[in-house]
């Protein structure tokens, strides 16, 4: 009987539980976070005239991060003396659970999405994903070290100077598509994507998100020429690959924006039978594409400094988000027939 | 003006290290593929042994003090003992040998797992381990050539010849 | 059960030799056979050795160099702190019997202050013969030797 129930409770909710645990959920996210970084190890070595991960596995070292994850499993965890140890082994699968969130407020289709989040999506991504500068905050703090609580703090500062001008920058968005639900906007770019209306906000957004997510050149709290390493500093053994694995997560859901924002999302032509099917391709190829840029980064740029990347997200991106968003809302008060003619509300 | 040189700096680069990650890479596969080193390379030292009179200059020249003269039983006098732990390979003992007893060869594989493996008695250092036996996995060496004068070190135009 | 038991061990010493983080303690001038080794040409990755920053998270310790008497406490500082299970590789005359500075009162070998698992000779060790030593911790670890 209870039996039944169950099996009648999950027939119900099948597509919801089809989207929480396969895509674009919890097994999305992890194989995510897995090929992200073998194909960051091999695509930095290749960049670099190497060659990368080689002998483990028989294809171009695929089995390398199972390995590192299989290594990490039998390592020793330490515990620093004086600290809670409690809250020193719950954070790191905190940090993943939270900033895994927001991926539920991506739309993949127009009807492939965890929770539409009645007409305000946008703002609750925002909300959801500023989760995990607290969770790193308090993983620093708790370390009892003080590379730990310097780079937590860097963290702090970074974060919340980056995430004003990509707000604005986002503001734009929502004033042009009319809405704050995701939907909506990617609904408005199926003429032409936001990204040439709003050049300026999508510099401006694209900046601020490498900030966010810690790609170099903003890799400060993790600077490994002047703090061990950050905040991850005193995490061994499989809290570490956990923590690692937290690198990935909020690059996943900042990049899933970025492509809903202005790239036009899962817009695109009809290449598989299926609408869905078709709009998941486009998303994933969009993303995929981004990722590919963002990753080599890496060994394109130096590191900025701390005060080198505050001026450069408070003195310059800030005004340059309100001037993009002045410059759309007076667009959208008195000349409202200049977004039809892109197809926008 | 100054814009287009700032975004040219962000983008040059950018370009460069892309044509890098989709180019050949310059890496020698090291088990299975081996540079092989320019003559006169000094590598592992090893001795002939009918050749040796026992006088010890060697011995004495060797600014590590890594040679230390064994006596051998059955034989008239002694030999050098090289403790490669502690040679610097600068192969001063080798140039002051008078019978030229001892020579270098370009194999520097010389790790071990305990010290005193590192210690090369006169047998040993008689019979000297071929490269081949250490490397079981090798399977070609690499040459570096000088071409019109300049030395071709590109992987791209590499000789490769069988052991 | 007993299946199991081999099959888990044998997975964590695959992880455990396809996956050897170093971390370098560097005191002498074969540091530059390190940058060597983790450059292009000879590219440790291949093996999954990837240096990283924080001793929390080394499996391997590389002693490169001369260590002075006031380095050793540290050695053996760093030495503690890393999480089981560590391996330790002496690189360089220096760090396996002092070198060229044999008679110098202040030189410590490295065996003398932890366990050495690998003794890499040379002054400075190629990228080929440190390669080699690393091949040989692989080894060393896949059969479960200590050494
Ligand atoms: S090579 Fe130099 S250090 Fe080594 S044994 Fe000969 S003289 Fe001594
Ligand atoms: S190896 Fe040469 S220098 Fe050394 S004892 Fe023999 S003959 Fe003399
Ligand atoms: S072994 Fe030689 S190269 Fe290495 S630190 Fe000592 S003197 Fe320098």
């Amino acid at each position: 009987m209870l039996i039944d129930e169950i099996l009648g409770w999950i027939k119900l909710n099948l597509k919801d539980l089809i989207q929480i645990v396969l895509f674009p959920g919890i097994a999305f996210i992890l194989i995510f976070a897995v090929a992200a970084t073998w194909f960051e190890r091999k695509y930095l070595a290749h960049s670099m005239l190497r060659i990368g991960p080689l002998h483990t596995g028989r294809v171009a070292g695929w089995l390398q991060i199972i390995a590192d994850f299989i290594k990490l499993t039998g390592k020793e965890v330490i515990t620093p003396r004086n600290v809670n140890v409690f809250l020193f082994n719950l954070l790191p699968v905190l940090s993943v659970c939270t900033s895994a969130i927001a991926v539920a407020f991506i739309p993949f289709s127009s009807d492939w999405i965890i929770y539409e989040g009645n007409g305000i999506s946008l703002l609750l991504f925002f909300a959801a994903a500023s989760l995990t500068p607290y969770i790193t905050l308090m993983l620093g703090w708790i370390s009892n070290n003080k590379y730990s609580i310097i780079g937590a703090m860097r963290v702090s500062y970074v974060y919340i100077s980056a995430e004003i001008p990509a707000f604005l920058a986002a503001m734009g968005v929502a004033i042009m598509a009319g809405s704050f639900s995701l939907i909506d906007i990617v609904e408005a770019q199926s003429r032409i994507p936001f990204l040439i209306p709003q050049i300026l906000g999508f510099i401006v957004f694209f900046i601020a998100f490498l900030a966010e997510v810690e790609r170099v050149p903003f890799d400060i709290p993790v600077a490994e020429q002047e703090i061990v390493a950050g905040w991850r500093t005193e995490y061994s053994g499989i809290n570490f690959g956990v923590t690692m694995m937290m690198d990935y997560i909020p690059l996943c859901t900042w990049t899933l924006l970025f492509v809903t924002l202005y790239l036009g999302g899962y817009q695109g032509p009809l290449i598989f039978a299926s609408q869905t099917l078709s709009n998941f391709f486009w998303i994933l190829l969009k993303f995929s594409l981004v990722i590919v840029v963002i990753l080599l980064f890496r060994s394109v740029f130096p590191r900025l400094r701390m005060d080198q990347t505050l001026r450069l997200t408070w003195k310059y991106l800030t005004p340059a988000a309100f001037l993009n968003l002045i410059i759309t809302a007076i667009i959208a008060y008195y000349y409202p027939d200049l977004f039809g003619l892109i197809g926008a509300s | 003006m100054s814009v287009i040189r700032f975004l040219r700096g962000i983008i040059k680069p950018y370009i460069i290290v892309f044509k890098h990650a989709i180019s050949k890479p310059h890496t020698i596969k090291y088990p299975y593929e081996r540079l092989m080193f320019s003559d006169g390379y000094r590598g592992r030292i090893s001795l002939r042994f009918e050749k040796c009179i026992g006088c010890g200059l060697c011995s004495r020249t060797c600014p590590n003090r890594a040679i230390e003269m064994v006596e051998i039983e059955g034989e008239k006098h002694s030999f050098p003992q090289i403790n490669f732990g502690r040679c610097s390979f600068c192969c001063l003992c080798v140039d002051v040998c008078p019978r030229g007893a001892l020579f270098s060869d370009e194999v520097v594989e010389l790790s071990v797992i305990k010290r005193d493996d590192l210690i090369y008695h006169p047998y040993k250092l008689s019979n000297p381990q071929p490269l081949e036996s250490i490397l079981k996995d090798l399977k070609k060496t690499i040459t570096v050539q000088i071409e019109d004068g300049r030395l071709s070190y590109t992987l791209l135009r590499r000789r490769e010849e069988n052991v | 059960m007993t299946f199991i038991f081999r099959l888990t061990d044998k997975m964590l010493r695959w992880g455990f030799k396809s996956s050897i983080w170093p971390a370098h303690f560097v005191n002498g001038c074969c540091s530059p056979e390190l940058m060597q080794l983790a450059g292009p040409r000879y590219d440790m990755e291949r093996f999954g050795v990837l240096p990283l920053p924080s001793i929390r998270h080394a499996d391997a310790l590389f002693i490169v160099g001369v260590i002075s008497r006031k380095m050793a406490d540290r050695i053996r500082m760093l030495y503690e702190q890393m999480p089981d299970p560590k391996f330790v590789v002496a690189v360089g005359s220096c760090a396996i019997s002092g070198g060229p500075f044999y008679d110098s009162p202040f030189i410590v070998k490295a065996e003398d202050i932890v366990p050495v698992d690998v003794f890499i000779p040379g002054c400075p060790p190629r990228p080929e013969a440190w390669l080699q030593g690393i091949l040989m911790l692989r080894e060393m670890i896949w059969q479960g030797r200590k050494g």
